[in-house]
């Protein structure tokens, strides 16, 4: 009984300090946002100061961030809809009819790195006025959203019984009725994770903001970055500059852990 | 009649549900790519100006036989290899570990996921102060020992403190996928080696690893995939540097691309990037056949 104890004792203990260690940069972050500057770059003073939310008001107000927190919001949502309202039907229609040549293709446009897109994309985009446009920042991240929905949601509309689809094909429903009112409702489990992993790597993304963006179309990520080219680093208000970019994505992700440990392991155990 | 028009219109509606995404991909990935391909034979600098000049193999040639290409093919590999190998190795472990119920599972979880979800380019700046040699608590502690790592501010080891970013941010999408294979796991050869009387190391090795395989190897391959592309941690604080320490093939094709202009000679580099992680996926997936077909 006493072995049983101390075993429990220690897996807890090593549970622990894995789980510090991988939350130990976040609170790092979000101890550094709350610091002064002299404060910041005394590292004896990590866990000792006196706090201060300065460096929030300045992210804002010096750094205006209000505008790339728009453009963020705007692309992110737009590349996740467009993302969906091309996906899901072809991914519906790949687990009916078997487009095995389209499956190929999709999974060769997940394997492929997104900066051998983006090379002639950025020519092509800077003939037809493209570049620094929120169209063109959104097609990108579709590069990306779209094989995703495509390839989590074609087995999940492939476990929906057959019999549910025939039954509402039989009583004379036509096969685009049968998708938004049969398939869709059944498969919304699937529809959630994917919208909500595909706005996390939208929001997250870039490489994008940085080829396609200009001053006006500005994101989040690209302009954080601007941050580090500066000669004397603002560290602590670069930490809550940080802290204001994912902490929209930390939420979601306490909120709705099932769906986002169901979207990033989608295809686990099928392989 | 009634049921011939019917079929007629299903038939359609299968061009007709994919025909978005067919025209989404022949202009942004089919098109794009054959352009190019195209581009790769041709000499184009935008920098200067010109427009493109047919070039025949040179652009190709120069690659390969450029040692700056040769040597971001070399930092690519390693730190896929080397990142992917630690994080399934940890991955694996941490799976079983947390295989059983216990309080605050969901907790674990949820601080598991966030490496993996947090802005990457907002870890990077985290890392990188972190990793500061005057300012970080990593020195900060080390000195402490009398010690010092330089991080990614010398060329020495700024590939090894990538490569650790890296397994910290990752090591959970391996557990989280062999978590889900375990969760998925039949109960019958469990039983019968209970029956038998085997002891917790063979049920480990001859039973859970050998049918845990396949998602391990999916896993691997996934996250391979994506180590090879790795870009935006490494970009958003030393560009690749110091030197090329860490310049990975994606952050040389941007700087080609994008600081260079040199848009005949990118394309190329472009073309050999997307050969060698085809070549390396599926070299992967023969290796996966055959360790399947073995167990």
């Amino acid at each position: 009984m006493k072995g049983k104890r101390g075993k429990q004792v220690l897996f807890y203990l090593v549970i622990l300090v894995i789980l510090f260690v991988t939350i130990f940069p976040f609170l790092y972050m979000v101890l550094g946002a709350f610091k002064n500057t002299a404060d910041i770059v005394n590292p004896a003073k990590t866990f000792h100061f006196t706090p201060t939310l300065k460096n929030f008001v300045q992210v804002f107000e010096v750094y205006h961030f209000a505008k790339p927190l728009k453009n963020s919001l705007l692309i992110s949502l737009g590349a996740t809809g467009m993302a969906l309202i091309i996906g899901l039907p072809a991914a519906y229609s790949m687990a009916r009819y078997r487009q095995s040549m389209l499956q190929i293709i999709v999974l060769c446009i997940r394997i492929i790195p997104s900066i051998a897109f983006l090379v002639p994309v950025y020519l092509m985009f800077s003939k037809v006025g493209l570049i620094g446009t929120y169209t063109g920042i959104i097609f990108a991240n579709m590069l990306i959203s779209v094989p995703f929905v495509v390839w989590v949601m074609i087995p999940y509309f492939e476990s929906v019984p057959k019999e549910l689809e025939e039954s509402a094909l039989i009583d004379g429903a036509s096969r685009t009725r049968c998708f938004f009112s049969v398939m869709l409702p059944l498969s919304l489990p699937g529809i959630m994770t994917v919208t909500i992993l595909s706005f996390i790597n939208a929001w997250n993304n870039f490489m994008f903001g940085l080829i396609l963006g200009n001053a006006k179309t500005k994101i989040l990520p690209t302009v954080i970055f601007n941050f580090l080219s500066h000669t004397e680093i603002n560290w602590s208000g670069l930490m809550a500059a940080a802290i204001i970019v994912t902490l929209p994505i930390i939420v979601l992700s306490i909120f709705l852990q099932r769906y986002i440990v169901q979207g990033l392991t989608a295809g686990a155990v099928k392989g | 009649m009634r049921k011939k028009h019917r079929s007629a219109a299903a038939g359609k509606e299968k061009y007709l549900f994919v025909l978005p995404l067919v025209i989404f991909i022949l202009v942004m990935a089919i098109y794009p790519i054959g352009y190019i391909a195209k581009l790769s034979f041709y000499e184009w600098s935008l920098a200067l100006g010109q427009s493109p000049k047919w070039a025949g193999m040179e652009n190709y040639v120069y690659a390969l036989t450029s040692q700056s290409f040769w040597h971001s093919v070399w930092i690519t590999l390693i730190y896929a290899v080397v990142s992917v190998l630690v994080e399934v190795v940890l991955g694996v472990c941490l799976a079983l570990l947390l295989a059983k119920n216990f309080k605050a599972k969901n907790l674990v979880k949820t601080g598991f996921i966030l490496p993996m979800v947090a802005t990457p380019v907002a870890i990077a700046l985290t890392w990188r102060l972190m990793y500061d040699v005057n300012y970080g608590i990593i020195n900060y502690l080390l000195g402490k020992l009398g010690l010092q790592f330089m991080g990614i501010s010398s060329a020495e080891t700024a590939l090894i403190s990538f490569i650790m970013v890296d397994i910290w941010q990752w090591t959970p999408f391996i557990m989280l996928m062999v978590s889900a294979g375990i969760a998925s796991l039949p109960t019958d050869p469990y039983e019968a080696a209970m029956l038998d009387g085997a002891t917790k190391g063979q049920i480990l090795g001859r039973i859970t690893l050998p049918l845990l395989n396949p998602t391990i190897l999916t896993a691997t391959l996934l996250r391979l995939i994506d180590a090879l592309k790795s870009f935006d941690i490494i970009y958003a604080t030393t560009k690749g540097g110091p030197g090329d320490s860490s310049k990975t093939l994606n952050i040389l094709v941007y700087e080609e691309a994008f600081s260079n202009f040199r848009f005949g000679r990118v394309s190329a580099y472009v073309v050999l990037f997307v050969v060698f992680i085809l070549l390396v996926c599926g070299v992967f997936m023969k290796i996966k056949k055959r360790v399947e077909v073995d167990f």
